[in-house]
């Protein structure tokens, strides 16, 4: 579904991505992991079109994406969340979620300016729609908050909610439980495997946190460095000592969740 | 009271304001009709879209101009001239269009700047002068809607009403849509807009549009309320002055641009008594103004409603 060929990125004097490679295949759940500065949200900021590569290619379903522009990308399907959370501040979290559905506004301007049933129509339809997500998952208390005074973990539930309202077939999601608890990580991972097996959406995630990675992943690729010095299935990448050195530190069990502060320390005591 | 009673009871009220008014405080409240176009236009732009400018006296002017030429010259109705007064002077937004993709804020300020200094210079330059009147500016006629002329105060004030109202729709209308979330999303966080789906370029050129037609409309106004118009009247100070009442009636608020234009537009006539002292009561009024309600006079009392149950008893929310 996903070929990302020789991918180069260059900011300046710093390479942060060496020609990587790697695929997702649809209905897969892939994730991206690697130390802090290993290139995971350039990856992603490449795939959405933020940054022009400096070199390799992006195709998506047959499509060369490098040929697009950054809007445009929604409209082949793939939609992504950020990491420092891309919500609207001074939105409500219905508003938010209404921006989530724009592909799906085409009324015109004129019809939009006239207030035209035609475009009042799709308003009120867009509304429901997002109205009924915000119902599913027992949120609709949260209808006319404004973003900017929710609590962290529920700003990254709605950017999903939202993200889903623009109908992904390829989901990125970039550290979707940072800032979460357990019981929060846990009703997120459900819900992700959710989207992902009754809703036939494709996902590539971005997580530090390796219980969470390694309990949802059909696949995870390692990045470090700019490079991918693994791919494979938790247990290989588990095993994997590159893997280890680099990142996951001695001792790593899916039981027990390895802290960024740990992964940054191995890194230093390897570059010693 | 549902939100649309209040709105039928305002509607009333500016309906039977003549009656109860001067001659000349009907006209002053006419004009402030015109302002309320102007920066109700300029907020959209700013407060929406995030494009700061500050010229915006330039349209205005070619509003006024056009409409008024429309009928002297080409023999026009007041009907036909006005709306196309607004078109044209929404093709000439899409002057300030091109610089405001590469500018960010501060800088596009300056070029609005340029655009409006421009534009009053170009208006009484010699080669044009017998179409535009040089400094001297030129008359313009009456509005005059199939034989009927409007020339009292309360003729041209339920004019101006219905103008008004009517643009304040299709303002409200567009804010509230997925265009008017479009300029939101793309001024607070341009990437995650862009990566829904959202078209910069487009919705910026929507935004310069609307915003240059809606002041259009309001220069053609306001220029056959007055009677007359001159390229003096639209230098920096005026542009300042829309400026102002999109500020101090709280930005990103369209009510509270309403209650801006309206301030801004009687607070000189109420402070006129105190002659000598009237520039320096204006100045004062304005950074009490900034100190006091630093969200702007509607967004004071946004903030006052919260505060007090019994205020939001009275006004139920959605209102």
């Amino acid at each position: 579904m996903l070929t990302v060929r020789d991918l180069s990125m260059r900011f300046g004097g710093l390479q942060a991505l060496d020609r990587v490679s790697f695929t997702v295949s649809e209905g897969e759940i892939v994730g991206l992991i690697g130390p802090n500065g290993a290139g995971k949200t350039t990856v992603f900021n490449l795939i959405s079109r933020l940054y022009e590569p400096t070199g390799g290619q992006i195709v998506f379903c047959g499509e060369d994406l490098l040929r697009l522009r950054s809007y445009q990308i929604v409209e082949r399907g793939i939609v992504r969340t950020f990491q420092l959370l891309g919500l609207f501040p001074y939105m409500t979290v219905l508003e938010n979620l209404m921006v989530g559905e724009h592909r799906d506004f085409w009324a015109h301007p004129l019809a939009v300016a006239l207030g035209m049933p035609s475009a009042r129509r799709q308003e009120h339809d867009r509304r429901a729609q997002a109205l009924w997500l915000l119902r599913f998952l027992k949120r609709e208390a949260l209808a006319d908050a404004f973003v900017f005074a929710l609590p962290y973990g529920t700003q990254k539930l709605i950017e999903l909610m939202r993200a889903l309202l623009a109908r992904p077939r390829l989901l990125l999601l970039d550290e979707p439980v940072a800032g979460m608890n357990a019981a929060e990580k846990a009703a997120m991972r459900e819900f992700i495997k959710r989207i992902n097996r009754d809703w036939g959406i494709t996902i590539l995630l971005v997580e530090h946190d390796m219980n969470f990675v390694m309990g949802l992943c059909d696949r995870i690729i390692v990045l470090s460095y700019g490079r991918v010095i693994a791919e494979g299935r938790a247990e290989e990448i588990q095993q994997n000592p590159e893997v280890i050195a680099a990142y996951l530190g001695e001792g790593m069990s899916v039981a027990r969740p390895v802290k960024c502060a740990t992964a940054r320390l191995s890194r230093c005591a390897r570059s010693r | 009271m549902p939100r649309r009673a209040w709105l039928a009871l305002l509607a009333a009220v500016l309906v039977v304001l003549p009656f109860a008014l001067k001659g000349y405080t009907i006209y002053i409240l006419s004009i402030a009709g015109a302002n309320v176009l102007a920066a109700v236009g300029l907020n959209l732009l700013m407060g929406y879209a995030g494009q700061v400018s500050i010229g915006h006296a330039a349209f205005l002017a070619i509003g006024g101009y056009t409409s008024a030429l429309l009928m002297t010259k080409l023999g026009l109705e007041f009907w036909l001239a006005l709306p196309l007064a607004g078109v044209l002077t929404s093709l000439t937004g899409l002057i300030l269009f091109i610089p405001a993709l590469r500018l960010s804020a501060i800088y596009l300020a300056i070029a609005t700047l340029g655009f409006g200094a421009a534009v009053q210079q170009l208006i009484p330059l010699p080669y044009w002068s017998a179409v535009f009147g040089g400094h001297q500016g030129i008359k313009v006629p009456r509005p005059q809607i199939a034989g009927f002329v409007f020339d009292t105060d309360w003729e041209l004030y339920y004019l101006t009403l219905v103008v008004v109202l009517a643009l304040l729709i299709v303002s409200w209308n567009v804010a509230r849509s997925y265009i008017g979330r479009a300029f939101i999303a793309l001024r607070d966080k341009p990437a995650a807009a862009e990566a829904l789906g959202i078209n910069p370029t487009k919705y910026k050129a929507y935004a310069f549009v609307l915003s240059a037609f809606l002041t259009g409309i309001a220069g053609a106004l306001h220029a056959h309320l007055v009677g007359h118009i001159s390229p003096g009247e639209f230098g920096l100070g005026k542009s300042i002055e829309i400026f102002a009442m999109v500020i101090l009636g709280g930005i990103g608020s369209l009510p509270g641009s309403i209650f801006g234009a309206l301030l801004l537009t009687f607070l000189p006539h109420w402070l006129a008594q105190a002659k000598l002292l009237y520039t320096f009561l204006y100045g004062a009024a304005l950074v009490l103004v900034i100190i006091f309600m630093p969200y702007g006079v509607w967004g004071f009392f946004v903030r006052l409603y919260y505060r007090f149950p019994a205020v939001q008893k009275l006004f139920p929310k959605g209102a």
